[in-house]
């Protein structure tokens, strides 16, 4: 029976609210984790709490334009928005949230939104390095985007269809129907554009950490910051889940949504903790080299 | 029916008289000289009427006798056309020449009463010794015209000539006398039944008469002396030579083809081909106006004599055979003596000084007519002629003559339009006030190419009256060009909406659709070319009439229309790139890639069977289905046009360099013609051609490789309407690909992305016309940070780029979201994935675009920058409202778009309430967009809520760890946004298209400059060149 409208919204909000949290912790937790690998005590596990609430707190912001404030909106507004148009657990009318709007090519799609008003308020800051950083996003994004694309037509050959709950329940009945058994190749292309996506070591070249210190981390301030930071962890959390049910079997209950995304999102640390950092021009070819064949590979096996 | 032999004698007294009647003073022996010209002129319409209204040809004989005693002279339509002809050139020429014949000699009037007398004479006898002596009076009279200004380069030319002339009149005298001794007839009609000619003895005599009449005709290579005497005399001497004098022996040659059999005709087709290719080749290379045209009238006529000989031998028939010669023929002797007339008041011949104004219009638009005319374009006789000559050979099977002759055409419309581009900018020295001579010759020459082209159209071959709309504006539109441009913009706005009001209820369906961008385009921007004050000259005829062509393409019931209205969209469009500031060049490539899809198209349509009398409601190609070559033929014609990869080197500059409203309707209009036509063309061949599915692969290939590097050359372009032009050539690669598919989804696709297209590329256009004006530059490293006084402009773009990313929830997704869905279900996973990475690459340069210009920081010289005019912003208010409006509910567009391509396919999509379900997956554009902005209110409140006194803070005021920026060139980063990415990829873009063009010109061009050699200047050679021409065509006639 399908919910009244208000109900759905009820419903989408608490979605919003566990991924949210989820997400949150998620930060917290990963960050203390590579601390101690690093040799560090770290800090506590809800320090991403502590910064939010501390930002939205300022008495004072400065603003570049009204781009520049709209820049954190569209950000988190694409954040969110991703996240509606992902079911996040299988067979849950609760956690369905929005995703009737359309398929994978959807949310595929809504991804860039926050990245492109990201973009445009990080320009209006007018900061050069900003400019920087997004030129060397969007190439590095061109370039993830191809092992990615490839891997989601081979899972869409496979179970003949681009709707995420179809491929989810194509997948139930055990570890030996997840894709990750039946198209191995998709996954791992997959995986390593997950890591583009991440921005974490060897493909942070777009931020930077260390490096430069200066543009959008210090340009936005106060509330900016927070909804920045907001985004982080429910941009995070979507992400995390369209990979769980892409790949991984998706889940029929929060624990093993909590699992299994925490699980993968551990793979970036790790390889991120390992290696140093591409320049821009190294990681555009790594990406339309090894994995793109990889792609290949997988769609091919998908068609046979 | 009068006696010509009264003429005869009329010009034969008053010449000899002429002496005498000079001491009354030489303002009356030149109107005698006029008079005489005029009576023959008189006599020869009086004829036409009479033998058109049904009077037979009349035969008179001499002294009253009849042949084989007496001379005959026949005058009969072919005479009397032809004496009209030469009458008509005289008249002109002597106009131009009035000044000159004054001051010389009498000489020279004398001369010029005999040449046109002699002409006139090979043109009605029908004896072949009688030819022989007017041939002898009429070349006797010219050597004495070429020299009778007393100039030292005239004078050595009138000696070649008289070289030329001497060895071939020998060469007749030779035939007469044999023909003579075998066949005992010297009168032409006798003689073709002689029985004593069939023999050997018999074809070698003919072969002498018409080694001399086919020298005479100035074939290659043995005319060096015609080309150096078409340099160097008068012009209106010129004009006699190329128009009067080719005619009269043209008309000889016809007249004696009966006796020729079949080695003859070959030998004359052969080197009338030969003498085509080659003479366009060097004529290539010239720079100097009165060779250039030397060599183009050498051409012409070598094309003119070999279809006469080609329908004969290949059997087109009488009517067909009259209709293309006489119509190249008039075709050319008009232009020509125009063109010739033209040039003889250039001040400067040679295009050196380029520091020149352009010419007045009154010129310029005589010099436009009568170059389109010569190169075959419509609505000129030539293009009639043309059509009727490939139609017959396509018949005869001749694909190898009808690629010779094609190819040598495109190397005369180079040259030709290159000619009339510098022309236009100004590069043939100085400006209409050191026009010396009257350019009323040139300009009656022009209007009667164009009334007789009018006609042909009209009676022969039926196009109907609303196709002829574009040419009527334009005319109508250039006689009030002094007008402001506002109210002429107005003026056109009113009579686009007549027309439409008269098409539209004619169209439906697929046609109807199509009509919305090319007549909606129109109107849009010719409202947008009202945003810059000033006349405006030219610009809105031509937009005008490229509308009302392009919706006479869809209006068309035949090939001819059809081909008709497209060669007149072709010449507009290409008329409006080269008003731009710096359009010569781009403008030239533009016709002349554009006339070679042209050229493709043109084959293809008569290829397919196309009856020219079709009047059918819908389209019918006819049998396509039998030989798909014609299709594919039609089908490389429309990619060249529309710009896909390997063909689209014309593109990039063509929009860049034209006026940025112009730039607009390119990419938003006229594209979509091309796209219409690919639809047609499509529709008939997939009816039929349902094994070979290898085509449509290739076909989705090539798109799908235009819309790639088109993306991928729009990523490094600094300047913004290079950008926007590569992204224009990019978008048309995915409707491309979205058709080949062949199925309702690709079809639904292709127009969906099609009217997302012009949607917003148009608000990308306006607003960077917008921009330019404002900023006057145009690359994008030079602007910055004009958000805060170009917000409108901003907005506009930012829904563009949104839009043409793909990114939700805007419209641009719903095109992505149908093309992804119909490559994978239709099983092309590999141009899937390439269309992924294409598409992201999209986002580089949109983003480059909206950050360079728009964001960032301002520079100081720009600091009183205002906003777009608003004429510019309403169009796109409008636009930004209708792509909301589109993106919301998709069943506006798609509900339409459905109908049409379900009646051609069964259908793949399928909507139920508001989602749009495919095989694979599905799409609700509406609660997409509620639930975006939903969220996005959701954030903008919680950003109001917890911003806590927001202060605006001053330009340079950044983190910038313990820098101090205060200049914008050093913080702003624009240029060379993309270094890395070049780094990685730059192996991709390294314009190897463009330099395949480039050798291939200068491989045509090399090849044009080793023929021009062989012209040395020396009159010695030029005989031997005659001699080694006979010799080698004797050899060739192949008798034992």
């Amino acid at each position: 029976m399908e919910p009244s409208v208000l109900l759905r919204i009820g419903y989408a909000a608490i979605s919003l609210f566990v991924i949210t949290n989820y997400g949150l912790l998620l930060i917290g937790s990963m960050a203390r984790i590579s601390a101690k690998v690093q040799g560090r005590v770290g800090q506590p596990v809800w320090q991403p709490y502590i910064d939010i609430i501390k930002s939205s707190a300022k008495r004072n912001s400065v603003g570049h334009g009204l781009m520049f404030y709209l820049g954190p909106v569209f950000r988190l507004a694409g954040g969110i928005g991703t996240y509606m148009f992902i079911p996040a657990v299988f067979g849950s009318v609760v956690f369905r949230n929005f995703s009737d709007s359309g398929d994978l090519l959807l949310v595929m799609y809504f991804i860039f939104f926050g990245q492109l008003g990201m973009a445009l308020g990080a320009g209006e800051g007018g900061h050069p390095y900003s400019a920087i950083g997004v030129s060397r996003g969007l190439a590095q994004m061109t370039a993830f985007e191809v092992p990615f694309a490839l891997s989601v037509i081979a899972v869409a050959i496979q179970y003949g269809t681009l709707d995420i709950t179809s491929i989810v329940a194509a997948q139930q009945g055990g570890f030996a129907h997840w894709t990750l058994a039946t198209n191995p190749l998709a996954v791992i292309a997959a995986i390593i554009a997950f890591l583009g996506m991440s921005g974490h070591n060897p493909f942070s070249v777009v931020i930077a950490p260390q490096e430069i210190p200066i543009g959008p981390p210090t340009e936005y301030q106060s509330n900016l910051l927070g909804m920045l930071q907001t985004n982080r962890a429910v941009f995070n959390g979507a992400k995390l889940v369209l990979y769980m049910n892409l790949f991984f079997g998706g889940a029929t209950n929060i624990p093993v949504m909590v699992i299994k995304t925490f699980l993968i999102y551990f793979i970036n640390i790790f390889v991120g903790q390992a290696f140093p950092r591409f320049r821009t021009d190294q990681s555009i070819r790594f990406f339309l080299g090894v994995p793109t064949l990889i792609g290949i590979a997988s769609v091919l096996i998908a068609i046979l | 029916m009068v006696n010509p032999l009264y003429l005869f004698a009329a010009s034969l007294a008053v010449a000899f008289l002429l002496p005498l009647i000079d001491k009354l003073g030489r303002k009356v022996s030149l109107a005698l000289v006029y008079a005489v010209i005029a009576a023959w002129g008189g006599y020869a319409a009086y004829s036409v009427v009479a033998l058109v209204q049904g009077s037979p040809a009349v035969e008179f004989g001499t002294a009253g006798f009849v042949a084989p005693l007496a001379i005959v002279l026949r005058i009969g339509l072919m005479e009397s056309l032809g004496i009209a002809a030469i009458s008509v050139v005289g008249l002109l020429a002597a106009s131009f020449m009035g000044r000159e014949m004054e001051k010389a000699p009498i000489g020279g009037s004398m001369s010029f009463l005999m040449v046109l007398m002699g002409l006139c004479g090979i043109v009605v006898t029908r004896d072949l010794f009688n030819l022989f002596v007017f041939l002898e009076i009429s070349l006797i009279a010219t050597y004495g015209l070429i020299g009778f200004d007393d100039r030292k380069p005239a004078l050595r030319g009138a000696f070649k000539y008289m070289i030329a002339g001497g060895i071939a009149s020998s060469l007749y005298l030779i035939g007469v006398i044999y023909l003579y001794r075998f066949g005992d007839q010297l009168n032409l009609d006798l003689a073709i039944v002689a029985p004593g000619l069939g023999g050997t003895a018999g074809t070698i005599a003919i072969f002498f008469l018409l080694a001399s009449l086919l020298v005479e005709l100035k074939p290659f290579p043995a005319n060096g002396w015609a080309i150096d005497v078409y340099e160097t005399a008068n012009p209106g001497v010129s004009a006699i030579l190329s128009g009067a004098s080719a005619t009269a022996l043209a008309l000889a040659l016809f007249k004696i083809m009966p006796l020729l059999g079949e080695a003859h005709l070959a030998l004359v087709a052969g080197s009338g081909l030969a003498t085509f290719v080659a003479a366009n080749l060097a004529g290539a290379r010239q720079r100097g106006t009165r060779r250039m045209l030397g060599y183009s009238s050498t051409a012409q006529i070598g094309l003119i004599t070999a279809a006469m000989a080609l329908g004969e031998m290949l059997g087109f028939g009488d009517e067909a055979i009259f209709a293309v010669a006489a119509g190249l023929l008039a075709n050319h002797l008009l232009a020509k003596t125009g063109l010739f007339l033209l040039a003889g008041s250039l001040v400067d011949d040679q295009a050196r000084n380029r520091s020149g104004a352009a010419l007045a219009p009154l010129p310029l638009i005589s010099a436009g007519i009568l170059v389109l005319a010569l190169v075959g374009l419509p609505p000129f006789p030539g293009f009639w002629a043309k059509w009727e000559l490939v139609g017959s050979l396509i018949s005869t099977g001749q694909w190898w003559i009808i690629a010779l002759i094609l190819g040598g055409s495109l190397v005369e419309a180079f040259y030709m339009l290159r000619w009339f581009g510098s022309l236009a900018k100004g590069g043939l020295g100085e400006s209409v006030a050191a026009l010396k001579g009257s350019i009323l010759p040139s300009l009656l020459a022009a209007l009667a190419l164009l009334g007789l082209g009018i006609f042909v159209g009209s009676r022969r071959f039926g196009i109907e009256p609303l196709l002829w709309a574009p040419l009527a504006a334009a005319a109508l539109f250039f006689f009030m060009d002094k007008a402001p441009g506002r109210i002429k913009g107005l003026a056109s706005i009113a009579v686009m909406g007549a027309f439409g009001f008269l098409a539209v209820p004619r169209l439906d369906g697929l046609k109807l659709f199509f009509a919305i961008m090319l007549l909606g385009g129109g109107i849009l921007y010719t409202f947008a070319s009202l945003y810059k004050t000033g006349t405006r000259r030219g610009l809105h005829p031509l937009l005008l009439a490229s509308t009302l062509a392009m919706v006479g393409v869809l209006l068309a019931a035949s090939a001819i229309e059809l081909f008709f209205s497209w060669e007149l969209m072709t010449i507009m469009s290409w008329l409006l790139v080269l008003r731009g500031k710096k359009g010569e060049a781009a403008a030239l490539r533009y016709i002349i890639f554009g006339l070679g899809g042209a050229f493709l198209i043109m084959t293809g349509l008569l290829a397919s069977g196309g009856n020219l009398a079709l009047r059918a409601p819908g389209f019918d190609f006819g049998s396509m289905g039998n030989s798909p070559w014609a299709a594919y033929l039609m089908l490389a014609g429309l990619l060249v046009k529309a710009g896909a990869f390997g063909v689209h080197v014309w593109l990039p500059e063509a929009y860049a360099e034209s006026d940025d409203e112009v730039s607009g309707f390119l990419s938003a209009s006229l594209s979509k013609a091309s796209v219409f036509l690919i639809m047609i063309v499509l529709i008939a061949l997939g009816g039929s051609a349902s094994g070979t599915l290898v085509p449509y692969r290739l076909l989705g290939w090539i798109g799908l490789a235009t819309a790639l590097f088109g993306a991928l050359y729009a990523v490094y372009q600094e300047d913004i309407k290079k950008t926007l032009a590569w992204s224009s050539m990019s978008q048309i690669g995915y409707i491309i690909l979205a058709l080949a598919v062949m199925n309702e989804a690709g079809w639904t696709t292709a127009l969906y992305l099609a009217l997302n297209h012009f949607i917003y590329k148009s608000m990308l256009f306006l607003a960077v016309a917008g921009v330019i004006y404002r900023v006057k530059t145009r690359d994008m490293y030079e602007m910055g940070g004009l958000i805060k006084k170009m917000p409108l402009s901003f907005l506009s773009v930012l829904m563009a780029i949104i839009a043409l990313a793909g990114i939700p929830p805007l419209s641009g997704f719903g095109g992505k979201w149908l093309l992804y869905s119909t490559l994978i279900q239709k099983g092309w996973y590999l141009e899937a994935g390439l269309a992924f990475f294409s598409s992201a690459v999209a986002f580089l340069y949109l983003f480059r675009l909206i950050h360079a210009i728009f964001l960032g920081q301002p520079k100081p010289g720009q600091a009183k920058v205002k906003e777009a005019p608003a004429v510019l912003l309403i169009p796109q208010i409008i636009l930004m409202l209708a792509l909301f409006a589109v993106s919301a509910f998709p069943h506006l567009m798609l509900d339409p778009i459905m109908s049409i391509t379900s009646s051609f396919f069964s259908p793949i999509f399928a909507f139920s309430g508001s989602t749009l379900s495919s095989p694979l997956g599905y799409w609700d554009g509406t609660l997409s967009m509620i639930v975006t902005v939903a969220v996005f209110l959701l954030c903008l409140g919680w950003m109001l809520f917890n911003l806590h006194n927001p202060q605006a803070v001053k330009q340079f005021n950044i983190v910038y760890a313990a820098e101090r920026p205060f200049k914008p060139e050093t913080t702003h980063y624009a240029w060379n946004f993309y270094a890395p990415y070049e780094k990685a990829l730059g192996f991709l873009t390294k314009g190897r298209g463009e330099r395949f063009w480039a050798t291939f010109a200068t491989g045509v061009d090399a090849v044009g400059g080793a023929i021009r050699r062989l012209y040395t200047g020396n009159g010695q050679t030029y005989a031997l060149h005659i001699i080694l021409y006979v010799s080698i065509l004797y050899l060739f006639l192949g008798v034992r």
